[in-house]
């Protein structure tokens, strides 16, 4: 077994696409505008054709890759190349403005690959225990599940809860679309033959997304693109050293825990990070005057998502996030069914993902320590002639999937959506949310009704679901009561 | 800011009631077991909810706070012009074929964003859609012959 | 710069328009005289892309011109056969037809699409639902289990609300005048999961898709709904044997719209009857436990209207047709 895995996945060619992922992925990351969750979106239609563990691994490898990716930018440029890099803006940037970029990127580069290592190591310790728990998971503990995963939607929804609750309820709205799951009846058709099936899930996120975002950069089309500094000095001193040791591994594990959550990603893996370590820190004051721990800890919380996403995904088909969510595309594609039947019927498979995502993983160091210079280049592309490539990328990559034209007309609305939804201060994440867990709690609830033959007694029949209910709770009422809490010490 | 929640809460209101008066038309539960009208109907009261909501707190909210968002500058009225680019250009994508196209669209847009020399456009536009066409259409066995043309 | 540009880009669409023009004309005995491609109703990947990509692969020496599989999904394959029945009706368009040819115009879903709109070639693959229990099950034989349905309320999952193995076990209720709890999954997989969970009471999937778990030792297969055993489970017995007289299955076939000339039909199939006995695609067959039941375009258009007929009446009974 273990020298099946070995030899499958240390072979000339899924090391090269290991390699080749994470290399796209670094300069997709560092681009602002290209987010991780698009990149995948975008490299998806090249596994159709390619076998299963590479296609995967490919996919894996941009993921990794993109995370990490995005902070280049926002060290350099004070620009977040992913929402995941917005906390490492903080501190980061402040390195640039003295001229020390390159031990920034050093810091982030060595940090990411601790989270990302610590989330590897959790995917292959928690995983195959978990796939076995899968089995006790039947329609009511799905539901519980689900309705965990969207009360997540009041924690991301930044400022305005009620944008947050509008943009997570049309995710669900959208999901209606098509014959019902439970009684066939097609809801919401029109008497369109290409709605029966429902909404597209990859062009919606395509559109959402990229195309949303393509548009944003339109508006500052002309603004010639920021000059970027020279890199030295990458490798970290023995001082940040000892600041990497102290807070990355902390740091991935709660990104981790945070990955494993459905729904919640990795830019929230970044901030709880970034949170726990300023709390903790002796010297909170420091942070966002640009010290290591600014950056170590966002930068390993985010790369720790990576594996913490694939937890529920591969062992129960839950996404763990958005980027989660499009993997469970690519095997199904591959005729796999994510879930605990994967364990047992493709264990090699399984075990090749936990493998190849660690060499993603030393890919990722070896190209960040080596090569940042040819990353920043890459900043330099003007946007001008990059952005209607990426109209052009995600066109094809809408029409690939189904080949489909209505698929592209749907990118283009949600494109055109997005960018309006920007406009008006709404966040996009909460959709993606609704649009991945609303059918699986709707379907779930009526199945359950069904088993139970109408008895709603089944919601509460055994501990997982109770585990459920109590989480829930908390995360919705968690915030209400801290404000409380709060507000009464000040008094 | 104040006006754009408005406007928000006004689409996601009339949304909702859409939604609810065409749900209310589908098949009633069926031996305790919720039919495919509750779920929509739920999501679009919440819809409803949150945009009231919404509605209230920007009323109430100070004037002072309020930023205005742009809607009619330059800069977006070029995001404007791109979309409508787009609009056309998938339109015809379908009849005309992928490579005529695209190596057209792309032309114009980096002609337009980038002010190079016309050669310099054309040439970017053609390896590209190009490459883009052997890529999917070759490597990855996805059908890009359609339309008239290429 | 812009007039030439202009005057450029009409040329070459004019000129397009006259080479797609000449390229088509199609006769019998030269076909295939142009590219074909294999419309595949599914998603690639799938059991169904699968199949079709092996054979398209062993038959690739018999088109010069290139053959080319394409995936059109949507509306449960509502969307891909509609695209291929309505297809140039030159063979240069082959369609993969599934059993939802026959099934999904009963539901009201399948958009216009009816089975007299295609010419059958011939049918290349069949399997049969398989009526499995947990190896734990207290039900040792079908009969011990209807029996037991008599008087308990079983929860049978399904891969999906009026799919081809919630159709089955509905059929098996009809015919042993029992009820079952339909329980639909979103495909064949979770239903597997959700019994070996031990949630509900038997699943109707094909046995290929419960293979693997009945080797292994957790589930079990009390009677497969074929009309006779099949030769590779010789120890199942059919639901037929046992005294309930229902088969029900998928099958997969290649269609062309239906006004495509016998000579072109006939060269078809002697292209992928050929095909089919081909040793790379018969231990693809045999690898991926699909079986391989070849019938020519006659018999399979008797069957299509057998099958339309019996699926017609049980979607009508079971209350499933929508609007």
């Amino acid at each position: 077994m273990l020298v099946e895995v070995l030899t499958a996945v240390f072979n000339l060619q899924i090391v090269f696409f290991i390699i080749l992922g994470v290399f796209t992925g670094i300069c997709i990351g560092a681009l602002p505008g290209l987010t991780a969750t698009m990149g995948v979106a975008l490299v998806l239609p090249l596994t159709f054709g390619m076998d299963a563990i590479p296609g995967i691994l490919l996919l894996i490898g941009v993921y990794v890759g993109a995370i990490y990716g995005g902070s280049i930018s926002a060290i350099l440029l004070r620009t977040p190349g992913t929402p995941a890099a917005a906390a490492t803006v903080l501190d980061g940037y402040e390195f640039s403005k003295r001229g020390e970029s390159g031990r920034a990127m050093g810091i982030s580069t060595v940090s990411s690959f601790v989270g990302g290592v610590v989330s590897v190591i959790a995917l292959w310790l928690i995983s195959p225990q978990l796939a076995k728990l899968a089995l006790r998971f039947s329609a009511p503990e799905f539901f519980l599940l689900a309705v965990f995963g969207l009360s997540i939607i009041a924690s991301i929804s930044g400022n305005s809860l009620a944008k947050g609750v509008l943009c997570g309820a049309l995710g669900i709205t959208l999901s209606f679309i098509g014959i019902d799951s439970i009684t066939g009846y097609p809801r919401f058709v029109f008497n369109n033959i290409n709605l029966l099936s429902g909404m597209s899930f990859i062009p919606v996120m395509i559109g959402l997304f990229a195309m949303s975002q393509a548009f944003t950069t339109i508006e500052t089309i002309f603004t010639p693109d920021q000059v970027t500094q020279k890199i030295t000095k990458v490798w970290p001193t023995k001082s940040d050293w000892k600041v990497i040791w102290r807070q990355a591994p902390i740091s991935g594990v709660i990104g981790t825990i945070i990955g494993i959550v459905p729904g919640a990603g990795a830019e929230i893996g970044a901030f709880v990070s970034y949170g726990q370590a300023k709390r903790t820190s002796g010297h909170p004051e420091l942070f966002g005057t640009g010290i290591p721990d600014g950056i170590a800890a966002p930068e390993a919380g985010n790369n720790g998502v990576t594996g913490g996403a694939l937890i529920p995904m591969l062992t129960m088909g839950v996404p763990g996030d958005a980027v989660a969510a499009i993997l469970i595309g690519a095997l199904t594609v591959q005729g796999l069914q994510p879930g605990p039947l994967l364990f047992t019927e493709h264990t090699m498979l399984v075990y090749s993902i936990f493998l190849g995502m660690f060499v993603a993983n030393v890919a990722m160091l070896v190209l960040g320590l080596s090569s940042l210079k040819l990353f920043v280049k890459v900043l330099s592309v003007p946007k001008a002639i990059l952005t209607p490539m990426i109209f052009v990328l995600c066109v094809v990559g809408s029409y690939a999937i189904n080949t489909n034209f209505f698929d592209v007309g749907v990118m283009l609305v949600f494109g055109i959506i997005g960018y309006f939804m920007q406009k008006a201060d709404i966040s996009v994440s909460p959709a993606v949310l609704g649009l991945i867990l609303g059918p699986m709690a709707e379907s779930n609830f009526r199945r359950a009704l069904l088993m139970s033959e109408g008895s709603y007694t089944i919601f509460l029949s055994s501990p997982i679901a109770w585990t459920f209910v109590v989480l829930t709770l908390f995360t919705l009422l968690g915030p209400i009561v801290g404000d409380m809490v709060r507000k009464k010490r000040q008094a | 800011m104040k006006k754009a929640n408005f406007i928000v809460s006004g689409v996601f209101s009339t949304f909702s009631l859409v939604v609810i008066f065409i749900a209310k038309g589908y098949p009633p539960s069926n031996h305790g077991v919720p039919g495919p009208g509750m779920f929509p109907i739920i999501i679009a009261l919440l819809t409803l909810l949150s945009a009231i909501v919404l509605f209230v707190k920007t009323l109430r909210m100070p004037a002072a706070s309020d930023v205005t968002i742009d809607l009619k500058s330059r800069a977006i009225l070029n995001v404007y012009v791109t979309m409508g680019g787009l609009i056309l250009y998938i339109a015809i994508l379908p009849l005309i074929g992928f490579v005529t196209t695209t190596a057209v669209m792309l032309t114009l847009y980096i002609r337009w964003f980038s002010r190079r020399p016309w050669w310099k456009c054309i040439l970017i536009a053609l390896l590209f859609t190009v490459g883009i066409f052997v890529l999917f259409g070759t490597v990855l066995n996805v059908p890009m012959r359609f339309g008239l043309i290429l | 710069m812009k007039k030439i540009l202009v005057a450029l880009l009409l040329l070459t669409l004019v000129l397009g328009a006259v080479v797609a023009q000449g390229a088509s004309e199609a006769s019998a005995d030269t076909y295939p005289t142009g590219p074909v491609s294999v419309i595949v109703p599914y998603a690639a990947g799938g059991g169904t892309d699968l199949i079709a990509r092996a054979l398209v692969d062993v038959a690739k020496s018999n088109f010069p011109k290139n053959i080319t599989v394409e995936n059109r999904t949507g509306g449960g394959g509502a969307v891909g056969m509609s695209y291929g029945a309505n297809a140039k009706a030159d063979g240069s368009v082959i369609t993969m037809i599934t059993v939802e040819l026959v099934t999904l115009p009963h539901t009201g879903t399948g958009a216009g699409l009816y089975y007299d709109q295609f010419k059958p070639i011939m049918m290349l693959n069949s399997a049969y639902s398989a009526i499995t229990v947990k190896a734990d099950s207290p039900y040792n034989t079908l009969t011990e289990f209807i029996n037991a349905a008599k008087t308990k309320n079983m929860r049978v999952g399904n891969s999906g609300v009026g799919a081809i193995w919630h159709l089955a076990a509905a059929g098996l209720a009809k015919t042993a005048g029992v009820n079952f709890n339909h329980i639909p999954f979103d495909g064949a997989a979770p239903a597997i999961t959700s019994l070996l969970g031990g949630h509900i009471d038997a699943i109707t999937v094909s046995y290929a898709e419960v293979d693997s778990q009945v080797r292994a030792g957790n589930l079990k297969v009390l009677a497969v709904l074929a009309p006779e055993r099949i030769s590779a489970t010789p120890n199942i017995p059919t639901a037929k044997e046992l005294g309930y007289d229902v088969a029900i299955g998928t099958w997969r076939g290649f269609g062309v719209p239906k006004n495509t000339p016998q000579p072109i039909v006939d060269k078809i199939y002697s292209i992928f009857n050929e095909a089919v006995k081909n040793p790379t695609f018969v231990q693809y067959m045999a690898n991926t436990n699909n079986i391989i039941d070849v019938l020519d375009g006659a018999e399979y258009g008797k069957k299509l209207a057998v099958d339309n007929a019996m699926f017609k009446a049980l979607i009508d009974e079971l209350g499933l047709k929508q609007q």
